[in-house]
């Protein structure tokens, strides 16, 4: 952190302000007398813990306000990693050309990206400064040179992504000796402009350069499936050629189609899925070698192409040794009379359909033996050795002593002296002997015994056999139930023998006729001259050399054309029986051809490493940019960052905080609960529950002649009812919708109230007709008015088929509660009570004699009114019919049910006088 | 009189203290009609002679008609003790800026309520409670009680810190006698406290008013910024930040005096509040005519 009017900093003990002026409020504080304190102390009790955060808050904010201010004032930078220093800038980028780079964003190409990144960094620099720039993928590609930006710029737009993988340790190794060897006293940074993935960093990085800043490039995390590798699978074979690919995935699972290329041709297709961060291998059949004599493939393997298109396809060439021959050599007339060992091999190699010894064979008499061309043979087998015929078991022991295989089995007619005339073997054969017990016993397991386990060896039995006894050095890997030696092999020069115990007629063996006796073949056959033998796949790594060898037994030619996967020529001369072409330098196949025979090479990328594996490192030893903010991250790093914006900002964010904090919280609240009332206002205005509200209408001007009256009323209905009542009175205008949860209203007046308008018209009539109670009552005590005009005016509109009409004497509202003989109120004008019937009910009820006015009292307590002409037993009158007409509200008719009118009887006649 | 103007008994006149219902005060004879019977002009009923009846309360009228002896009763008419509970602990002395202390509005409120029932020919007693009761005055019927009524008032002072729940409860024990008792306190303390006292006084069959004295400033809490609240009751001074505690102190006590109105009016008792501004007189008014 520097600074660049250290001085401000001595301003920084004011943030402590607000600490200091909090304290001394506190002492300045007022002593007020107040008459009891369990009240406040109450309140402040429950608000304290919230007020003292709030006041804590508010403190801290203005702290952190002013220290915002005074250090913002102070103009910091945050240092930047590059040492200062005033004479330039060395600056080494570093441009990562491995094949993964090839990978695409959308469209973008990740190197082409980083590359542009790199160029417009160039631009941002001084005159004096030095720009090194390296290319590299498993290496720096050339030596880091110190030039201009100009020279920089010029190597980077000439920079080719290659097809190799990233060691970006070693590039940054070569930026730090670059930067090492360079002169003190000048800022250093290094740009890494690569794919930053974690496959680049491999090895452990070396420490940056003293005082360098290390930038790299963070692209997003690609999801990336490739096909690391193509070969021969392991049960490939020259009749059977499958090619082996291995799909692997990083990021997510991926799952894919194959196709399979030979030559120009589509040859195959299939699929193959691999979980995320595993390998998976499918094989893909691969159809009949164009050359059987020689049987070889080239060609690829293609996937569905991913975020890095390259990886998705891969090259092989291989190559089997045709299959070898078998020899069978027979001595038997009769060898292949069903029984006879002829029968069965005959029928095992084919008998002119498809062999199922996995090899072909030629049968020819044993005495007949040098018409044979041994060469053209892997393996002669000895199908029922008896006496040899002249030369026979010499030949046989120089053939295998050549490398070639050997299968001897005695026939009926051997004997131990007729066999002692193949020493060489690897077992004596001795007496024949009965055998009592069946089945056999796998001694030894290897390649050529795999899948017997799943055969029933006890249902093989051999009557009669030959004693084997084991030469040293050989191996038996069959035996009888109690031991004895069956199938005995060994080395015999460079080739190998096999020696079976018993003859394969019926009459000895049951072998020819049971499942076993394929496997066993094939078993023989492959313990002499083993079928894996075959050539190694011709693989090379992209940017390796391939060389081309030929063995002593080949005609070298003195050139050699090379054919490139682009299709060029080149061609090359052979010294010391090889070929080399220095460099694989795409992907491909390259096709070696001389004059004899063409071979071909597979170049494919290395993904061992694992290069196509497109996630970002975790942490890399570089600070990691966008390709956006590469510019940005570069200045910030070399020569610093201000940092008075982000304090500013942070004291207005302060300022905003403060400011939201000294709001009275209750407002807030208060505009909070208003907000919440405002989305459903009538369910929560109107509450009532089960209490009696005195509800009073607000229409007109004189509609509140006695505001005192109704808490006296509802006072004395609480007394001396059991009515539960609101001590409250509401008051509400028609368009409330309280109205409607209202069954009580009052209207009272003494002018007239302006018409009614149409939807105020309407709701009265809802209200009515949904069984609400209106009580209108002309206050004015005297002659008809303006108010009782405008009431027989509207009433029509508001009811039209109903009119007001006076109640009987005998109404039920002079006994809802009190027993009354007629209406009273204030004054006695009018004889009778009115009301509108509806539906049964008065649901309008007009009186012109204030009984309200009746209620109503000075600020002393005292009558505001007098009553004439009763007086005060006349105010009791009124009162108690006010009480009735809220009884009649609540109660409705219920006085009239003839239950009660014997009481009401018995009371009207102890009451008359 | 110190504690009674002409103006208010001007103001006053023609309010009376009456029983909510007959009750089975017994007394001297009065203007208040009891349960009892006694001796009134009001008839209350003809009874069957029985041995040791006065012979001169026989209906010899009735004699001459049916020729048995019955006997004429009559509602007894007592006077009544009206008690006066004035509240004297030390929150009384409160007085906000130029006006009277609640004390003193208790005291003419007081004054009032004794001219008003020595006027109807009732008795008037006194019992002040601050940290202790005291029945400063026993109850007596006649025009010379008032003076001594007035006199018992100017020697109650506001003093000492109270628990207004236990102070009512030991006024009540200082009560000699069933009667009517008006409350003239600020009732600022332990409301449920309050409350149960005051039930507790109506359970002993008393005929309870209430009347509550309160200063503005106890409302409205006009103060602002930062406050060391002393308590006139003692205790540790209270800091406040006044404007902040405000809202809160309002909304509690408008919650304190709904309680108040709500359970008083729901027990059946007459309940008002006087303030030490505006008329005093408005409020004991309201009070007796409840």
């Amino acid at each position: 952190m520097r600074f660049g009017f250290p001085a401000a900093l001595w301003a920084l003990p004011l943030a402590a302000l607000p600490v200091v002026i909090h304290l001394m409020s506190r002492r300045a504080a007022r002593r007020v007398p107040f008459s009891d304190l369990t009240l406040l102390k109450a309140v402040d009790a429950r608000a304290r813990p919230k007020a003292r955060l709030r006041e804590l808050l508010l403190m801290a904010a203005r702290c952190v306000l002013l220290a915002a201010l005074i250090l913002a004032a102070a103009a910091p930078a945050r240092r930047g990693d590059a040492a200062a220093g005033a004479a330039g800038l060395d600056l080494v980028l570093l441009l990562d050309a491995s094949y993964s780079t090839r990978a695409r964003d959308g469209v973008t190409v990740r190197f082409d990206a980083a590359r542009e990144a790199g160029r417009r960094l160039l631009k941002r620099l001084a005159p004096g400064d030095r720009v090194a720039v390296g290319t590299f993928d498993e290496a720096l590609k050339a030596p880091l040179a110190w030039g201009d930006a100009r020279a920089a710029d010029a190597a980077l737009a000439a920079a080719r992504p290659g097809w190799r993988g990233t060691n970006a340790a070693a590039a940054l190794a070569a930026a730090r000796k670059a930067l090492e060897e360079a002169p003190r006293g000048r800022k250093r940074a290094v740009v890494v402009l690569g794919d930053g993935a974690e496959h680049g960093l491999r090895e452990k990085a070396p420490a940056p350069a003293e005082g360098a800043a290390v930038i790299g490039l963070r692209f997003p995390a690609l999801a990336n499936a490739w096909l690391s590798s193509a070969g021969p699978s392991p049960d490939s074979s020259a009749r059977a050629p499958r090619v082996e690919v291995r799909l692997a995935a990083a990021g997510a699972p991926a799952s894919t189609p194959l196709d399979l290329w030979v030559g120009d041709r589509r040859a195959g297709s299939g699929s193959a899925s691999a979980p995320a961060g595993a390998e998976s291998r499918s094989a893909l059949a691969l159809p009949a070698a164009e050359d059987s004599a020689a049987p070889s493939w080239a060609g690829r393997v293609a996937a569905r192409p991913g975020a890095l298109a390259e990886d998705d396809q891969v090259y092989f060439s291989m190559a089997h040794r045709p299959s070898p021959r078998v020899l069978v050599l027979y001595s038997d007339p009769q060898f292949f009379r069903a029984g006879k060992p002829g029968w069965f091999l005959r029928e095992l190699f084919g008998g002119g359909r498809e062999t199922l010894a996995g090899r072909d064979a030629d049968f020819l008499e044993a005495a007949r033996w040098n018409e044979a061309d041994l060469t053209k043979y892997g393996t002669v087998m000895m199908a029922d050795a008896a006496r040899p015929a002249p030369g026979l078991s010499a030949a046989l022991e120089a053939f295998a002593g050549r490398g070639g295989g050997v299968v001897f089995i005695p026939g009926v007619r051997g004997n131990e002296a007729d066999l002692a005339a193949f020493p060489w073997l690897p077992a004596r054969l001795g007496t024949a002997v009965e055998v009592s017990a069946p089945g056999l016993k796998v001694i030894r397991e290897g390649e050529a015994t795999s899948g017997w386990g799943d055969l029933d060896l006890s249902k093989v039995s051999v009557r009669r056999m030959f004693l084997l006894e084991p030469a040293p050095g050989s191996e038996v890997w069959v035996s009888g139930v109690s031991g004895e030696a069956v199938l005995v092999a060994g080395s015999v020069g460079r080739g190998r023998a096999v020696v079976w115990a018993t003859p394969l007629d019926a009459a000895w063996t049951n072998l020819g006729l049971k499942p076993f006796f394929i496997p066993w073949a094939r078993a023989c056959l492959a313990l002499s001259v083993p079928d894996s033998a075959r050539d190694a796949a011709r693989k090379v790594k992209v940017g390796d050399p391939i060389i081309r060898e030929w063995s002593r037994g080949e005609a070298a030619p003195d050139r050699i054309s090379v054919i490139s996967p682009d299709g060029r020529r080149t061609s090359l001369s052979v010294s010391g029986r090889r070929a080399v072409l220095p460099e694989a330098s795409v992907p491909g196949l390259y096709t070696f051809v001389d004059g004899v025979r063409t071979v071909t090479f597979a170049a494919n990328l290395d993904s061992s490493r694992g290069e196509s594996d497109l996630l970002p490192a975790s942490s890399p030893p570089w600070r990691s940019s966008d390709v956006e903010n590469l510019e940005n991250e570069f200045l910030d790093s070399v020569y610093g960052k201000d940092l008075s914006a982000w304090l500013l900002g942070l004291a207005v964010l302060m300022l905003v905080f403060e400011m939201l904090l000294s709001l009275p919280l209750r407002g807030a609240t208060a505009l909070f609960i208003f907000i919440c009332l405002a989305s459903f206002p009538s369910r929560a205005l109107a509450q009532q529950g089960d209490r009696f509200v005195w509800t009073q209408l607000q229409l007109g001007d004189t509609w509140d002649p006695y505001p005192d009256a109704p808490d006296l009323l509802t006072a004395w209905l609480g007394e001396v009812t059991s009515v539960r009542t609101s001590p409250a009175r509401r008051t509400i205008s028609l368009s409330d919708p309280a109205l409607f949860s209202s069954p009580f209203v009052y209207l009272a007046g003494t002018s007239a109230p302006p018409e009614l308008r149409d939807d105020e018209l309407r709701r009265l009539r809802q209200f009515i007709s949904g069984g609400g109670f209106l009580w209108v009552e002309d206050s004015g005590g005297g002659p008809p008015g303006s108010f009782d005009r405008w009431l027989r005016r509207e009433l029509p509109r508001i009811l039209p088929d109903s009119s007001l009409k006076p109640l009987p004497p005998d109404h039920v509202i002079y006994r809802t509660f009190f027993l009354l003989r007629g209406p009273a109120g204030r004054v006695r004008v009018h004889g009778s009570l009115e009301g509108v019937d509806w539906g049964g009910r008065v649901a309008v009820l007009y009186t012109r004699d204030d009984a309200l006015g009746a209620w109503a009292k000075d600020a002393l307590g005292k009558p505001l009114r007098a009553c004439v002409p009763g007086g005060e037993p006349q105010r009791e009158l009124a009162r108690r019919l006010t009480l009735n007409v809220v009884m009649y509200s609540l109660t409705g008719s219920y006085k009239s049910d003839a239950v009660h009118q014997a009481a009401i009887l018995d009371k009207l006649k102890a009451a008359a006088p | 009189m110190r504690w009674l103007d002409p103006e208010s008994q001007a103001r006053l006149k023609g309010l009376g203290l009456f029983p909510r219902r007959a009750s089975g005060l017994s007394g001297a004879p009065g203007k208040h009609r009891s349960l009892a019977r006694g001796h009134s002009r009001d008839f209350a009923q003809h009874r069957p002679y029985s041995y040791g009846d006065e012979s001169r309360s026989i209906d010899w009228k009735a004699y001459a008609r049916l020729d048995r002896f019955y006997v004429r009763e009559f509602r007894s008419e007592d006077r009544i003790p009206v008690f006066v509970l004035l509240d004297a602990s030390g929150s009384m002395a409160y007085a906000g800026a130029g006006r009277q202390s609640k004390l003193d509005l208790g005291r003419r409120a007081a004054a009032a309520v004794a001219w008003l029932a020595l006027a109807q020919g009732d008795e008037a007693g006194l019992v002040t409670f601050g940290t202790e009761a005291r029945l400063a005055l026993p109850p007596r019927a006649g025009a010379a009680q008032l003076g001594a009524f007035d006199e018992a008032l100017t020697l109650a002072s506001a003093q000492g810190e109270t628990d207004l729940a236990r102070a009512i409860e030991a006024a009540a024990e200082e009560l000699p006698r069933r009667g009517m008792v008006v409350l003239i306190s600020d009732l600022m303390g332990d409301t449920a406290g309050a409350l149960k006292a005051v039930r507790a006084l109506v359970a002993r069959r008393h005929e309870v008013l209430v009347l509550r004295t309160l200063d503005p400033d106890e409302r409205e809490f006009p103060y602002e910024g930062p406050c060391l609240m002393e308590g006139l009751e003692g205790g540790e001074p209270l800091f406040v930040d006044a404007l902040e505690a405000a809202p809160a102190y309002r909304a509690a006590f408008a919650r304190q005096a709904d309680a108040y109105a709500g359970a008083l009016r729901r027990a059946g008792l007459a309940y008002a509040v006087a303030e030490t501004t505006g008329h005093w007189e408005a409020a004991l008014g309201r009070l007796l005519t409840r």
